[in-house]
């Protein structure tokens, strides 16, 4: 086992809104070694994304708040750092994805200048450097003609070329860890299919660890190393990318794979999980998700299971696994 | 078969470039196609012109007083005759468009800096900060512009020296005339500051500073364009207003609003037209051509204009 690059422990991150408390990711322990791809998966409103601008810093204030835990990178507390160390380390050792492609770029400036900001501020690159590298970053990210990209303005552009720009402006300063939050969620499938294996191709030449965000388990299947699960704020099992797609344990994780479309097997309509994700200011009591878990016993309705370690490696957060061992 | 690849050539690829409209560009574009918006900016350029070269194109100093000559009417000497020093009148005008339009450049400056910066800083940061300069900004707005305006030049004015009062003047309209910019802008922010490439910046590790005066301001480019124009029309009027009144910049500097002056004496008003009817003209043709690049503009940098 490598050195972890970076290390998520105990995050708490609550969001303070007039009707309560919204516990937007509550206790979220995980970790990412170099060069190693993290997927992070769950349905929508269950964190992914709150998890990922906490390591980020970008936890809209004054509404959204860490309340407790530790972001461990290269051995430094993320949360105890000031907002000027801070600014050093985003965009030069993380960097992130952005969801929407088409808003993630500043519409009046060209696609040269906005990756030459970056470039100059964080690499010290004087205009001429800046422009070249920009150039070679375009060209990594299969983009032709970028001696004519970099000129052009966002609208002039498409979506996917717009998110090879963002990408190519993330990794541009070659960072540690990139953050991709469902980079691939807004484009179609043949661009998501060549974007996903620039990021692996990019990955192996750079040795950068990826978190990536999604809630489409065949990306994870084929970019993952290791998966988190979420629901509601928490992790509800951890395992690796093998472990997880062949001996699920969790409802919930069951409840995804199963409501995914199989070739083998001919059925007449997909599987769902039953119902939505609780209202974050009412979660119901004990396991968050015994409402919508088939399995549901009297302990789900009235403890909260903790995330213990099934095997090796293998975190889940449920009695009736735990009751098995 | 054989395929043949094309290489790119050159005159390829410079129509190529030609395909890439900046937003610049676009808005040259369509204020070319504008008839009336052609012709401010001719009569503008005309001003310009003859306000930049004044000491190039008449041969007389305008300051240089002959008391033989005064009041003497439009001639082929004096072509627009002399006031009441002999000065011939055409040089001062020529050197009252310099300094007018020095007046409303300068306080134009000064009310956009003034509005782009506190708008941007309203916007930007919100909350007690924004509180706090609106409500500043509120209480210069709902002062009247032209009492006030007199009231500081007649107390300040006392102490400046003579020279010095066309500073004077400059920056009390300037400070006087950003609160409405500033408003504008601080509302364009606020939605701006929203948008994903704002969060995309903060990812990216840019300043505070740098995220106002980069990313935010350069998309209010268009309202402060057409502001500072308007403005400037704005600023002469209220500098020939205060100079015509006395209390702007001072005689013997020559301004298109305190040339104006000879028209408060009943019998050159009667009796000696071109002492007062060219600087008219002047401040008219000034402002109107303003005026008519700035409402060009205006249908040029909104997007959703046909025209």
């Amino acid at each position: 086992m490598g050195k972890n690059l970076i290390e998520v422990k105990g995050l708490k991150t609550y969001f303070y809104t007039k009707k309560g408390v919204i516990k937007a990711v509550d206790g979220v322990d995980f970790a990412i070694q170099s060069g190693k791809t993290l997927g992070i998966v769950g349905e929508s409103g269950c964190g992914k994304s709150i998890t990922s601008m906490s390591i980020m810093g970008l936890v809209p204030a004054p509404h959204g708040k860490i309340e407790g835990g530790e972001i461990f990178f290269e051995d430094r507390d993320l949360l105890k750092l000031s907002e000027e160390e801070m600014r050093k380390i985003r965009g030069n050792d993380i960097s992130m994805i952005f969801q929407e492609p088409m808003t993630s770029l500043n519409p009046v400036f060209t696609i040269g200048d906005q990756i030459t900001e970056v470039l100059i501020l964080h690499q010290k690159l004087d205009k001429a450097q800046a422009t070249k590298k920009a150039m070679d970053m375009l060209t990594l990210v299969g983009i032709a003609r970028a001696e004519k990209i970099v000129k052009e303005y966002p609208h002039q552009l498409s979506g996917g070329m717009r998110q090879r720009v963002m990408i190519a402006m993330a990794l541009s300063c070659m960072p540690k860890l990139l953050i991709a939050d469902e980079p691939t969620t807004a484009l179609d499938v043949t661009i998501q299919a060549q974007i996903l294996e620039l990021m692996n191709g990019l990955k192996e030449r750079l040795d950068t660890a990826i978190m990536l965000i999604t809630h489409d388990l065949g990306v994870i299947a084929e970019m993952a190393d290791h998966v988190v699960v979420m629901y509601a704020g928490k992790v509800v099992e951890d395992a690796s990318v093998e472990e997880l797609f062949e001996n699920p344990k969790h409802p919930y994780t069951l409840g995804l794979l199963n409501s995914k479309p199989n070739m083998s097997v001919e059925k007449d309509r997909l599987e769902n999980i039953p119902g939505v994700v609780p209202n974050p200011i009412q979660l119901p009591e004990g396991c968050y998700f015994h409402p919508r878990c088939k399995y549901a016993t009297d302990k789900c309705r009235q403890a909260q299971p903790e995330l213990k370690e099934y095997t090796s490696g293998h975190k889940v957060s449920c009695f009736m696994v735990h009751k098995e061992v | 078969m054989k395929i043949e690849i094309k290489k790119p050539t050159l005159s390829a690829l410079q129509e190529d470039k030609e395909a890439v409209i900046g937003p610049w560009k676009m808005i040259w574009i369509r204020l070319r196609e504008n008839k009336m918006a052609l012709t401010g900016l001719i009569i503008m350029g005309v001003i310009i012109f003859i306000s930049v070269f004044a000491p190039f194109l008449t041969p007389y100093d305008p300051y240089q007083y002959d008391f033989g000559i005064t009041f003497q009417a439009p001639s082929m000497k004096h072509w627009l005759g002399t006031d009441e020093m002999g000065r011939d009148y055409l040089t001062r005008i020529l050197y009252g468009g310099r300094i007018s339009m020095q007046v409303g450049l300068f306080s134009v400056t000064v009310a956009i800096g003034l509005g782009a910066l506190i708008g941007g800083i309203s916007g930007y940061y919100g909350g007690w900060i924004d509180n706090i300069l609106m409500r500043v900004g509120e209480v210069i707005s709902s002062l009247p512009f032209m009492p006030f305006a007199i009231t500081i030049s007649a107390v300040l004015g006392a102490r400046v020296k003579e020279e010095h009062k066309l500073y004077l003047i400059m920056i009390i309209i300037g400070t006087l005339s950003w609160p409405g910019l500033a408003r504008l802008i601080r509302g364009q922010i606020l939605s701006l500051r929203e948008q994903e490439f704002m969060q995309a910046a903060t990812a990216l590790g840019i300043s505070d500073r740098k995220k106002i005066v980069k990313h935010l301001l350069p998309n209010t480019y268009g309202y402060l364009i057409v502001n500072a124009t308007l403005g400037m029309a704005g600023a002469i009027m209220s500098e020939s207003a205060l100079s015509f009144l006395g209390l702007g910049v001072a005689p013997p500097v020559p301004t298109w609003g305190n040339l104006i002056l000879y028209a408060r004496d009943m019998y050159t008003l009667m009796y000696r037209p071109w002492l007062w009817v060219p600087p008219g003209i002047c401040i008219f043709l000034a402002v109107l051509s303003i005026n008519l690049i700035g409402d060009a503009l205006r249908d040029a940098v909104d997007p959703k204009s046909n025209r």
